[in-house]
C-alpha cells in the first residue's frame, strides 16, 4: 500500500503537533534537573572524586593499601565505636529537644515566638569559638558553675561533647521540625478531638505521624553534622577521641593526607546508608495534608500553654547562657580575674580590621542566593517532577552532608586549583567561597526546603495544568507565590552560616579574600582569645542587625505576617 | 511581590558587581606569601618590609603549621605562592615540600648559622620557638602546690589532674615536646619518663596553644605550650608565670624558602633577602624569643617573664631531621602506649 | 464530545492500579466511576486528565489519540476532592486563571468569570480570597474554574466528599443541573453508591483496577452481574446455589451450572406460618426496625451437609407481628433472583 506524499505529510505534521507539546514539557523538566544536578556534579561529586583518589594512592601505586591499613587497625575500631556513641545519644537528644521546642512554637500559645525562634537560631549564627568559650566559661573546671557552686567537675570529654554537639545541631533540627510543624490540616484535628481523643492520643495519632519525614531528615541531619564535626571533640573531647578528630590528626597534625582522606571516605558510608533508608522509609509516604490545609487554630490550653512556656524558656536560657557569658566576658577587662567593664577588646588589631565583616556580609548574601535556587530547586525536583532521575538527585542533593568541611576544602583545592579547569577563573574569589558554603550545607537546606513542600500539596500544579498552565506559568504564578516565605527562610539559613563556617573556607581563602570567620581564628590563633570573642560579637550583631533590616524590607513592602524564621 | 522581586533583582546585581575585582590575580612587583607567624608578628615584620621596599605588594597568608601543610600539599599541581616563610622546619623536611622549593642563597646567609639551615640552601631559619610551662598562680596558692621548674617535678604526685599538655598526634608543638624529651633522655629513658607523666596528665589537648590558654582561664594549674603564649597571656593580664623546664627547652625553628613554581621571582628574592636584613632582624628580636641571627634586643616583657637573656643556654640542640625522620613511628608508638 | 478508553494499564510497583479498562462515554453523558478506595477510580480519572501516564493503551477524545497531549493542551476540566483553590489568589483570579493560560483578552475575560460567578451563585464573592469562604462555596468556585474555559470534558474528582452532608445534597442537584444545562461530558469519581446512583446516566463500578459492571443505575441495582457489585450497590443476600431456592434458569446467566444466587432483601416475602414442604423454613435471630421498614434476620433450617445460612429480608410496615426465635417460611420470586456465578 502507498501513501501519497501529501498524507505523508500531514501524518508526519500531526505526529509532531501531537508529540512536540508533551516532550517539551518532558525535556524541559529534564533540563531543570540536570541545571540541579550538574553544580552538584562539579561542585560536590567532582572534590569528592580527587579526595577518593588521594585514598587510593599509596606508594606502591594505586590500591587499596592505606584502607587496609586503617581499617585494620585495632584503634580504628575504638574510634568507630566513640563516634556512634557520640553521635546516636546526640541525636536522639536533640531531635527530641528540638521537636518539643518547636511544637512549642508552632502548635501552642507560647508568647514572644519570634524571639524564641531566633534564640534558636542562634548556634547557627555563633562562630565555633564563641559556643566552645561559652561552655568552657559557664561548666569547665573553672567554670561559673563550679565557682558558684564551689563543686569540681569536669565537663571534658564524652558528656562534654554530646552537651556541645547537640547544643551545635540544635538549630538545624528546629528548623525542619518548625517546617514541618508550621502547617496542618486543621480538619484533622478537629475530627480527632469530635472522635474523643485526648491531647495525647491527637498527637501519636495525628501529629506524629505528619512530621514522618521531618523526623527522618533531621535524624539524618543531626547524625551526620555530629559524626562528621570535629570541632567540638577537639575543643571540649579531652581525651576522647572520634573519627572527625582523626581525620584532623591525620591531614593536618601529620600532614597525612591519604590516610586522613580513607577515613573521609568511610565517614560517606553510614550516610550513603541512611539515604538509602531514608528514600526506602519515605517511597511509602503519602503526603499526609491536603492541599486546602486549613491554618491551625491553636486553642488555649491553661496548662499545656504553661508547660511549653517554661519549656521554650528554660531551652532558651540554656542556649542564651553560653551565648551571653561570653558576650559578657567580651566586655570584662579580664574574665574571670578583672570583672570591670572595658572596651578594649573591641579595639581590633587584626590584619584588615573590620572589612572582613563586609567580605562575610558579601558571601552570605551570594551564598544565600545561590543557595535558595540550589536547595530550593532541588527541593522542588526531587519532589515534584517525577523523572528517572530523581533517585540519583535525591542522593547528590544528600551527599555533601557527609563530608567533613575540611575533606570539602581540600577536594577544592584538588580539583578547581587547576588552570584548565574553567571553575579555576573563579579560584580565589569571594564567589567561590560562598559557592563552597551553599555546597557544605546544600543537605541541610535542601531538607529544610523538601519539609516545607512537602506540606504543599501537588495537586495546585496539576490544578494550574489542567486548566492550561504552562510548566512556567505554574512556577511564576502558582508555585513561587506560595513557596517564598519557605525560600526566604532557606535563604536566611545559608546566610547564617556563610557568616560563620570555617572548616572548609580556611583552604578556599587568599590574601585578599579574607572572612570575618577566618578573622577569629586569626585572633584566637595568636592568643588573642578575649578580641577573638568580642570579633564573633559583632558578627552575631552584623547577622541579628542584617535580619532586623530585612524584617524593615518586608514591613515595607506589606509583609508582615511573612516570618523570616520559620 | 512585584516591588519586592525588583529590590532583590537590584541586590542580586549590586552583589554581583562587586565580585568583579575580587578575582586575584598576581601582578608584577605583587607576591604571595604563606606564614605561620602569628597574625600580629606578621602584620609588624611586613610593616618594617613595606617601609624599606615601597614597590613591592606582600599577599600575605597566614595559617596555622598544620592547616599551611594541607594547604600547600594539596595546591601542589598549581602552588599559589612565591614564598614560605617562617614556617616549622620539621614540616618543611617533608620530601614533598622539599621538592617543591628551589635552592637560593640570599644575602647576608652567612649570618645564620649553618645547623639552621638546609645544606642545599632550600631553607634557612632565623626565627624558633620554645617549649614552656604556663603555669595558674592563683591555682597554685588555692591548692597549695609548689611552683614546678623543670619536666622531673610535674611527676609529683599532687599535680595528679592538674597537668595538660599537647596531643602530639593533632600538634606539632606536641610532637616537638615528645621528641625533645626523647632526644634528651634517649629513647628508652625518654618512654619510661612519659609513661610516669601520663599519670598525672589530665588531657592531651588537641592543639599547642591551647593548655596555656586552658591554664591561664585557670582550669588547670600547668599547661604546657610554648614560651610566647605565655608571655602573651602575661602581657593580657592572665595570672600565670612562664616555666622553661630546667632540662632543656624543646624547640622548633621557623624557616624560609623560595618556591620554584615562583611567578616573580626577582620580587620573592628580594623579599628574602630582605628577611635577613638589619631591619628584619632587629623586628625579630622584638617579636620572637628565638632569633638565630645575632643583632637586636630582647625586649623587656621577655626578659620580665622570665626568659633568660642567653636564650642558648636553655635551648635543647634538636635534631630536626631526626624529628621529620621518625614521626611516623613515633606517633605510633605514643598512640599505642599512651592514648586514651 | 465523545471519550474512548482503550485497554488502560497501569501499575505503581508491584500494584496494579488499572487493569485493562475500557469505556466509551457519549457526549454530554454523566458518569460515575463507582468503587471502595484503592480500587483505581481516581487513577483512570487522573490518566484521561493527562496527571498520569498509562503504561498501555490509550484515551481518545473525539477518535483523536490523547496520549502525547499533555494535560494542559487537553482543555479538560478539573475540580478536586479538596478543591484547590489557590491560596495566593482571590476567588475572581481563580476562576480567570485558566482563562488568562488560554491568552483571553481583558474584556473576555471579565465576562466570562462574571458569568462563571453568577452560575455558581458567587458574585458577592469574587473579591474574597478562598479561605474566606465555606466549604461550599470553595468547591462551587472550583467548578466555576474548571468551567470558565468551556472544557470539552468535566472532571470531578469526589468533589462531595469533603463537605457536610446537607450542602452535599445541594451541590449534587447544581452540579447535575449545571450539567445538564451546558451538556458538557462529565466523568465523576465516587465512593458513594447513592451519590452515584442519583446523578449519574451511567455507572462504571470498579475493583482491584478492573471494570466489575458498566451500566444505568437501574441496570446496575437490578442486574448486578457478580457478588462484588450486587453487594456494593445496595444489599443483596448472595448464597449457594445448590439450597433450594428457585430461580428462573435463564436470569441472564449464560454459564455452566449456575454456583451462587443474589436476592434483594425486599424480595424475600415471610410468611407465617410454614405452610407447604417445599418452602424454606427459617427462625428470625433478630429485627431492625427502621421505621417504614423492617430488616429481619433469618436463619435457614439446617439441612444436612450445609452450614447453616443466614439471610436478610426487608418488610414494609413496623413488623410489629414479628418475634425473634419464631418459625417461618420464606417465599421468594423466582423471577428476583439473580445468577451471580
Amino acid at each position: 500500500m502507498s501513501i501519497s506524499p501529501t498524507s505523508q505529510n500531514r501524518l508526519a505534521q500531526s505526529f509532531i503537533q501531537r508529540t512536540a507539546p508533551m516532550d517539551q514539557e518532558a525535556l524541559l523538566k529534564i533540563v531543570v534537573a540536570c541545571m540541579v544536578a550538574l553544580p552538584l556534579i562539579v561542585f560536590v561529586l567532582y572534590p569528592l572524586i580527587h579526595i577518593l583518589g588521594k585514598s587510593i594512592q599509596t606508594p606502591e601505586g594505586i590500591g587499596l593499601g592505606n584502607y587496609y591499613s586503617v581499617l585494620g587497625n585495632r584503634r580504628f575500631l575504638g574510634l568507630v565505636y566513640n563516634s556512634f556513641e557520640v553521635t546516636l545519644v546526640t541525636t536522639a537528644l536533640a531531635v527530641v529537644l528540638a521537636y518539643v521546642f518547636a511544637y512549642g512554637i508552632q502548635r501552642t500559645k507560647v508568647p514572644v515566638k519570634n524571639l524564641f525562634r531566633l534564640i534558636a537560631l542562634i548556634p547557627l549564627f555563633a562562630p565555633s569559638l564563641v559556643q566552645a568559650q561559652g561552655l568552657l566559661l559557664l561548666l569547665g573546671r573553672n567554670g561559673l558553675v563550679n565557682r558558684t557552686l564551689a563543686t569540681d567537675f569536669s565537663i571534658y570529654g564524652y558528656w562534654g561533647i554530646v552537651i556541645s554537639s547537640v547544643l551545635y545541631v540544635f538549630p538545624y533540627a528546629f528548623l525542619i521540625f518548625s517546617a514541618s510543624l508550621a502547617m496542618a490540616d486543621n480538619r484533622l484535628y478537629e475530627s480527632s478531638r469530635i472522635l474523643g481523643a485526648g491531647p495525647w492520643r491527637t498527637f501519636l495519632t495525628v501529629t506524629l505521624p505528619s512530621t514522618r519525614f521531618a523526623t527522618m531528615a533531621s535524624i539524618f541531619v543531626v547524625f551526620t553534622l555530629v559524626i562528621t564535626d570535629f570541632g567540638n571533640p577537639m575543643v571540649i573531647g579531652g581525651d576522647y577521641n572520634v573519627l572527625a578528630t582523626e581525620v584532623y590528626n591525620q591531614v593536618i597534625g601529620q600532614a597525612n593526607f591519604e590516610l586522613g582522606t580513607v577515613i573521609g571516605m568511610v565517614l560517606l558510608l553510614p550516610v550513603a546508608l541512611a539515604v538509602a533508608a531514608e528514600k526506602m522509609f519515605n517511597r511509602n509516604n503519602q503526603i499526609q495534608l491536603a492541599d486546602h490545609a486549613q491554618p491551625m487554630a491553636i486553642m488555649p490550653h491553661k496548662l499545656r500553654d504553661v508547660l511549653f512556656t517554661v519549656y521554650t524558656v528554660s531551652v532558651s536560657l540554656c542556649i542564651l547562657a553560653v551565648v551571653g557569658i561570653v558576650i559578657f566576658a567580651s566586655f570584662t577587662h579580664l574574665w574571670p580575674y578583672r570583672m570591670n567593664f572595658s572596651l578594649r577588646h573591641y579595639a581590633f588589631d587584626v590584619q584588615n580590621g573590620i572589612q572582613p565583616l563586609w567580605n562575610s556580609m558579601y558571601v552570605g548574601l551570594m551564598a544565600s542566593g545561590i543557595g535558595v535556587v540550589a536547595a530550593g530547586l532541588g527541593a522542588y525536583v526531587t519532589e515534584r517532577f517525577k523523572t528517572f532521575l530523581d533517585s540519583p538527585l535525591y542522593f547528590l542533593c544528600l551527599v555533601p552532608a557527609a563530608v567533613p568541611g575540611m575533606v570539602l576544602g581540600l577536594g577544592y583545592i584538588l580539583a578547581f586549583n587547576n588552570p584548565s579547569n574553567p571553575v579555576h577563573a573563579i579560584y580565589g574569589s569571594l564567589l567561590l567561597i560562598a559557592i563552597c558554603n551553599v555546597y557544605y550545607y546544600h543537605a541541610q537546606g535542601f531538607l529544610i526546603a523538601s519539609t516545607s513542600m512537602k506540606q504543599i500539596s501537588s495537586n495546585y500544579d496539576e490544578a494550574s495544568a489542567t486548566l492550561g498552565g504552562t510548566f512556567a506559568r505554574t512556577i511564576r504564578k502558582v508555585t513561587l507565590p506560595m513557596m517564598w516565605p519557605t525560600l526566604l527562610g532557606v535563604a536566611v539559613f545559608f546566610f547564617m552560616r556563610s557568616m560563620v563556617t570555617l572548616s572548609a573556607v580556611i583552604f578556599l581563602i587568599t590574601p585578599s579574600s579574607q572572612v570575618a570567620a577566618v578573622s577569629v581564628l586569626l585572633l584566637e590563633d595568636r592568643g588573642a582569645v578575649n578580641q577573638a570573642a568580642a570579633f564573633s560579637v559583632c558578627i552575631m550583631g552584623m547577622v541579628v542587625a542584617s535580619l532586623i533590616i530585612a524584617r524593615l524590607i518586608l514591613n515595607y513592602f506589606g509583609y508582615r505576617n511573612i516570618s523570616l524564621i520559620r | 511581590m512585584n516591588k519586592l522581586s525588583s529590590f532583590m533583582i537590584c541586590l542580586a546585581f549590586a552583589v554581583a558587581f562587586n565580585m568583579g575585582g575580587w578575582c586575584s590575580n598576581t601582578l608584577a612587583g605583587e607576591i604571595t606569601v604563606y606564614t605561620s607567624y602569628e597574625e600580629d608578628e606578621a602584620a609588624a615584620f611586613l610593616a618594617a618590609f613595606n617601609e624599606d621596599n615601597p614597590d613591592i605588594r606582600v599577599n600575605l597568608l597566614r595559617l596555622s603549621t598544620g592547616d599551611l601543610h594541607a594547604r600547600m600539599l594539596a595546591e601542589r599541581a598549581n602552588p599559589r605562592h612565591d614564598v614560605i616563610w617562617g614556617w616549622a622546619v620539621t614540616n618543611m623536611v617533608d620530601p614533598r615540600i622539599m621538592e617543591m622549593l628551589e635552592p637560593y642563597e640570599p644575602k647576608g646567609i652567612e649570618k645564620v648559622p649553618a645547623r639552621f639551615r638546609d645544606p642545599e640552601n632550600r631553607w634557612f631559619a632565623k626565627t624558633g620557638y620554645m617549649a614552656a610551662f604556663c603555669v595558674n598562680n592563683e591555682i597554685l596558692t588555692r591548692r597549695n602546690l609548689p611552683m614546678p621548674a623543670s619536666w622531673e617535678d610535674l611527676l609529683r604526685p599532687e599535680f595528679k589532674g592538674e597537668v595538660v599538655m599537647p596531643n602530639p598526634a593533632s600538634s606539632g608543638t606536641g610532637y616537638l615536646m615528645i621528641a625533645s624529651l626523647l632526644q634528651m633522655k634517649g629513647e628508652e629513658k625518654g618512654w619510661e619518663y612519659l609513661e610516669k607523666l601520663d599519670s598525672n596528665i589530665a588531657q592531651y589537648i588537641k592543639s599547642g596553644s591551647r593548655p596555656c590558654n586552658a591554664a591561664s582561664a585557670g582550669e588547670f594549674a600547668v599547661g604546657a605550650s610554648f614560651a610566647l603564649r605565655a608571655i602573651k597571656n602575661i602581657e593580657e593580664g592572665f595570672p600565670i608565670t612562664m616555666i622553661i623546664p630546667a632540662e632543656g627547652a624543646g624547640n622548633e625553628l621557623e624557616a624560609t624558602g623560595l618556591m620554584k613554581s615562583s611567578r616573580n621571582k626577582e620580587e620573592a628574592k628580594r623579599f628574602i633577602d630582605w628577611t635577613l636584613s638589619e631591619n628584619a632582624v632587629n623586628e625579630y628580636y622584638k617579636w620572637k624569643e628565638i632569633v638565630t641571627v645575632d643583632g637586636g634586643t630582647m625586649p623587656k616583657s621577655f626578659i620580665e617573664a622570665g626568659l633568660p637573656k642567653d636564650i642558648g643556654s636553655v635551648m635543647v640542640e634538636m635534631d630536626f631531621s631526626w624529628s621529620a625522620a621518625n614521626r611516623d613511628r613515633i606517633l605510633e608508638e605514643w598512640q599505642s602506649r599512651l592514648e586514651r | 464530545m465523545p471519550l474512548d478508553i482503550r485497554n488502560v494499564g497501569k501499575s505503581f510497583g508491584r500494584i496494579k492500579a488499572l487493569d485493562d479498562v475500557s469505556l466509551s462515554i457519549g457526549t454530554g453523558e454523566l458518569i460515575c466511576f463507582l468503587g471502595p478506595s484503592g480500587c483505581g477510580k481516581t487513577t483512570l480519572l487522573r490518566v484521561i486528565a493527562g496527571l498520569e501516564r498509562p503504561d498501555s493503551g490509550t484515551v481518545l477524545l473525539d477518535n483523536q489519540d490523547l496520549s502525547t497531549v499533555p494535560a494542559r493542551k487537553r482543555n479538560f476540566g478539573m475540580v478536586f476532592q479538596s478543591y484547590t483553590l489557590f491560596p495566593n489568589m482571590t476567588i475572581w483570579a481563580n476562576i480567570a486563571y485558566g482563562l488568562e493560560c488560554r491568552k483571553w483578552s481583558k474584556k473576555d475575560t471579565a465576562l466570562q468569570v462574571n458569568k462563571m460567578l453568577s452560575l455558581v451563585h458567587l458574585e458577592d464573592q469574587a473579591h474574597k480570597y478562598p479561605h474566606q469562604l465555606s466549604g461550599g462555596q470553595q468547591q462551587r468556585v472550583a467548578l466555576a474554574r474548571a468551567l470558565a474555559p468551556g472544557p470539552s470534558v468535566l472532571l470531578l474528582d469526589e468533589p462531595l466528599s469533603a463537605l457536610d452532608a446537607k450542602v452535599r445534597e445541594e451541590l449534587r442537584e447544581e452540579i447535575k443541573t449545571l450539567q445538564q444545562r451546558l451538556e458538557i461530558t462529565t466523568i465523576m469519581v465516587t465512593h458513594d453508591q447513592e451519590e452515584a446512583l442519583t446523578m449519574a446516566d451511567r455507572i462504571m463500578v470498579m475493583k482491584d483496577g478492573r471494570v466489575m459492571q458498566t451500566g444505568t443505575p437501574m441496570e446496575i441495582y437490578q442486574l448486578p452481574e457478580n457478588p462484588f457489585v450486587a453487594q456494593f450497590i445496595g444489599r443483596m443476600n448472595i448464597v449457594p446455589a445448590d439450597i433450594g431456592i428457585p430461580f428462573s434458569s435463564n436470569g441472564g446467566f449464560k454459564g455452566p451450572t449456575p454456583k451462587t444466587l443474589g436476592i434483594r432483601p425486599e424480595n424475600i416475602h415471610l410468611l407465617d406460618p410454614p405452610e407447604a414442604e417445599e418452602t424454606l423454613i427459617g427462625v428470625v435471630d433478630r429485627i431492625l426496625r427502621l421505621g417504614n421498614v423492617t430488616r429481619v434476620k433469618i436463619t435457614l433450617k439446617k439441612r444436612s451437609g450445609h452450614d447453616p445460612i443466614t439471610l436478610v429480608s426487608e418488610v414494609q410496615g413496623s413488623g410489629r407481628d414479628l418475634h425473634i426465635g419464631e418459625e417461618l417460611s420464606l417465599v421468594i420470586d423466582p423471577e428476583t433472583v439473580r445468577v451471580l456465578e
